[in-house]
């Protein structure tokens, strides 16, 4: 395991080159992305996502494509369509940018409820269906999607049932001054991007993967999952509480980021760390609730301090 | 300290004038008894543990809010004394006079709970707590002031809209528009022949090919409603009788109408001449969302009337927030000739008008409970419709 750990560490360092001060963020993201998920960056423009994503891409050894989403983007632009080809009389596949590894879908609420859901569906399936053919998708399969917190004119909110098919909502936030010192100095002569090198192919990623997914999780810390799931469930604060699927993938991520800190067993504590990420975008608070200023963050944080602990013993 | 000092200096020089020893203890005693209590006090008051928690920081009108104050002496020294004094809003809460305490030990813990009574809207900061310590004899006092900048927001009362009197149905949503503004990618009207002109990103390549000839897929035209709430606080249009009621009447409405809009998906922007006493805000862009919804309330919680600040310029002052087939709710105590003449003009650019008039005194009746396809509008809400029924969260006016 120490030696998957290592490879994690490598490959979380080389994205620190281009990322300063960020660990965190840049450890979700990986646990995202070795947890098979798909990654919903909710943040101010300029603040280094698609950089995150580019830089991911990189060190990853995958190929990258970026979709700036605009209310007159097709599906069809998205998941690619048939040409006509007059010399041979047929029709030629022109495969979109979803048929890459890692795609930034930048501003994601700026497409059209149909564009939205024809990505949602890729993501979901890890195929796409273009004039009645199924193609799959390549793998890895990674999507970082984004939207701006702020600026909500023109835009097509995602729906409740289109927020749960993201594993993890994370914001990059502002870097202290300290770091933007940092990244001043890095960018004097050119970006760090342009001379990132990769640490490891996608075939190392998919073994992390499947290796993510043979971590052990005890009884306990299942039953203690769910049980702070089922408490969203009859919150009197919500509307709408987790869905199974986000149990899933809390559990998925929860193994992933065991990999990542190099044990073969699942603890609460990983429970803890990521249940505020994985789940507070899947619930739907009442109007009432969020006027007395109650986040979503917030409750899962309050939940988790009511739900019992269970003591696992190790090994 | 400045005469233990001089009694210190005193017996110093009287001991090794006289030789008694006994001068010299004096000296010791007039000079370290104050020091010891000088450094005590000092560690005390460093190690001063000051916090104020709020049960909640925004409460509807009509809500109380428990406070609970603690002071915890978590250092190793005793605090001989100590009194303070919290300065809390009188419409919040009458605070009980300045309290103290002889001795607070290592560990030691005040607590001072109280209520906040939510009984007018409003932006409340609350403190400073102001606090005198010493040490009780007379050697020394220090005063300090603790601030935290805590806040309690009250918002004013939400009603249901058919409680206030207004239709529950107000125009939104997308709606096909008859002239080709905005195209919607999303629906397809239909399928046509190419033009010169036409964008390639519209042809319809399975049919084009079927065909042989170039064939382009015609959209929908479709624009998005939004709804700019407008509110009239300039004192002036205001009669003096009834007008703390009527004032708080407008913004209920207000806050009501949002509130709907909101939770309706729709999008709602604010535009006011009213006072913001904290941000100076005067308007808030059209927006959708809980947390657009939080924005509005907070600014209708915090308005305050404006002496002279006339209304009619700030409908066209923004006028930005306007897309073709606005609807604009405008909440005021009279409908004037000249805000009439005004309105009427917007509706000749297209726009929807719904005029809410506070109070039963309607200038231009022929407008009165028009249907509501009609570009101009004017209803009458009044303060006694609400009685004392419940508001939207269920709790009684």
């Amino acid at each position: 395991m120490k030696e998957y750990q290592q490879i994690c560490d490598k490959i979380i360092t080389n994205i620190e080159q281009v990322i300063v001060g960020k660990r965190m963020v840049i450890e979700n993201t990986l646990i995202c992305f070795i947890a098979g998920g798909h990654l919903l960056l909710e943040d101010v423009p300029g603040v280094g996502k698609t950089i995150l994503a580019r830089s991911l891409a990189v060190s990853s050894g995958s190929d990258f494509r970026r979709i700036q989403c605009t209310p007159d983007l097709l599906p069809k632009d998205v998941t690619g369509f048939s040409i006509y080809d007059q010399k041979t009389g047929d029709f030629r596949f022109r495969p979109g940018p979803v048929f890459s590894q890692v795609i930034l879908v930048d501003e994601i609420n700026r497409a059209t409820p149909r564009t939205q859901s024809g990505l949602l569906e890729c993501m979901a399936e890890g195929q796409a269906t273009i004039d009645g053919v199924t193609r799959r998708l390549p793998t890895p399969f990674f999507v970082l999607a984004t939207q701006n917190p702020i600026e909500f004119d023109g835009t097509f909110p995602l729906p409740e049932a289109q927020l749960d098919r993201f594993m993890m909502k994370l914001s990059i936030g502002y870097p202290t001054p300290t770091d933007e010192v940092e990244i001043l100095n890095q960018v004097k002569t050119e970006h760090p991007i342009q001379t990132l090198e990769s640490v490891i192919n996608p075939a190392e990623i998919l073994k992390l993967s499947q290796l993510a997914r043979q971590v052990f999780v005890d009884p306990e810390v299942s039953k203690y999952l769910v049980e702070i799931v089922t408490r969203t469930r009859d919150h009197s604060d919500l509307v709408l509480g987790v869905s199974p699927r986000g149990s899933i993938d809390l559990y998925h991520c929860a193994q992933a980021r065991a990999l990542l800190l190099g044990r073969d067993y699942v603890i609460p504590e990983d429970i803890k760390e990521l249940a505020p990420i994985i789940l507070s975008h899947r619930i739907k608070m009442r109007s009432e609730s969020r006027l007395r200023g109650r986040s979503g963050t917030n409750l899962i944080k309050d939940i988790l301090e009511q739900v019992e602990v269970p003591v696992v013993r190790e090994g | 300290m400045l005469p233990y000092i001089i009694l210190a200096l005193v017996s110093l020089v009287l001991g090794s004038l006289t030789g008694i020893y006994q001068f010299y203890h004096l000296t010791y005693l007039s000079l370290g008894i104050p020091l010891a209590i000088l450094y005590i006090h000092k560690q005390g008051m460093k190690n001063l543990v000051i916090n104020r928690r709020l049960t909640q920081e925004r409460i509807f009108s009509g809500e109380s809010s428990q406070v609970r104050l603690t002071v915890t002496n978590g250092g190793r020294w005793p605090i001989f004394w100590l009194s303070y004094d919290e300065v809390i809003p009188h419409r919040l809460h009458i605070p009980p006079s300045k309290q103290g305490v002889s001795f607070l030990w290592p560990g030691e813990k005040i607590t001072v709970d109280y209520c906040l009574d939510g009984n007018r809207r409003g932006f409340y900061t609350l403190g400073p707590l102001k606090i005198e310590a010493g040490d009780g004899l007379g050697f020394l006092e220090e005063k300090m002031i603790y601030e935290t900048g805590q806040r309690l927001i009250i918002y004013p009362r939400l009603y249901p809209l058919e409680q206030l009197g207004l239709p529950s149905r107000i125009i939104y949503g997308d709606l096909v528009w008859p002239q080709k503004i905005y195209h919607d990618p999303g629906r397809v009207r239909a399928i046509r022949e190419y033009q010169p002109g036409d964008s390639f990103r519209d042809i319809y390549w399975p049919g084009t090919a079927s065909l042989g000839e170039l064939l382009v897929k015609e959209y929908e035209s479709t624009i998005t409603i939004e709804n700019l709430l407008y509110i009239n606080l300039n004192q002036q249009e205001y009669q003096l009788k009834g007008l703390e009621p009527k004032v708080e009447l407008a913004i209920e409405v207000a806050a009501s109408i949002a509130h709907y809009l909101i939770t309706h998906n729709q999008t709602v922007g604010l535009v006011t001449n009213g006072i913001d006493p904290l941000q100076g805000n005067q308007s808030i862009a059209p927006g959708q969302g809980l947390d657009h919804l939080m924005e509005i309330m907070e600014l209708l919680a915090r308005l305050e009337l404006a002496e002279d600040a006339p209304f009619i310029p700030l409908l066209e002052e923004y006028r930005q927030y306007y897309s073709p087939g606005s609807t604009v709710l405008m909440i005021t105590e009279i409908d004037s000739a000249e805000l009439m003449e005004k309105s009427l003009d917007l509706c000749r650019r297209g726009l929807n008008l719904l005029i809410i008039v506070l109070g039963d005194q309607i200038l231009h009746t022929e407008y009165l409970n028009r249907p509501y396809t009609e570009n101009l509008v004017i209803l009458s809400v009044e303060h006694k419709s609400l009685g004392r029924e419940e508001d939207i969260y269920g709790r009684g006016a």
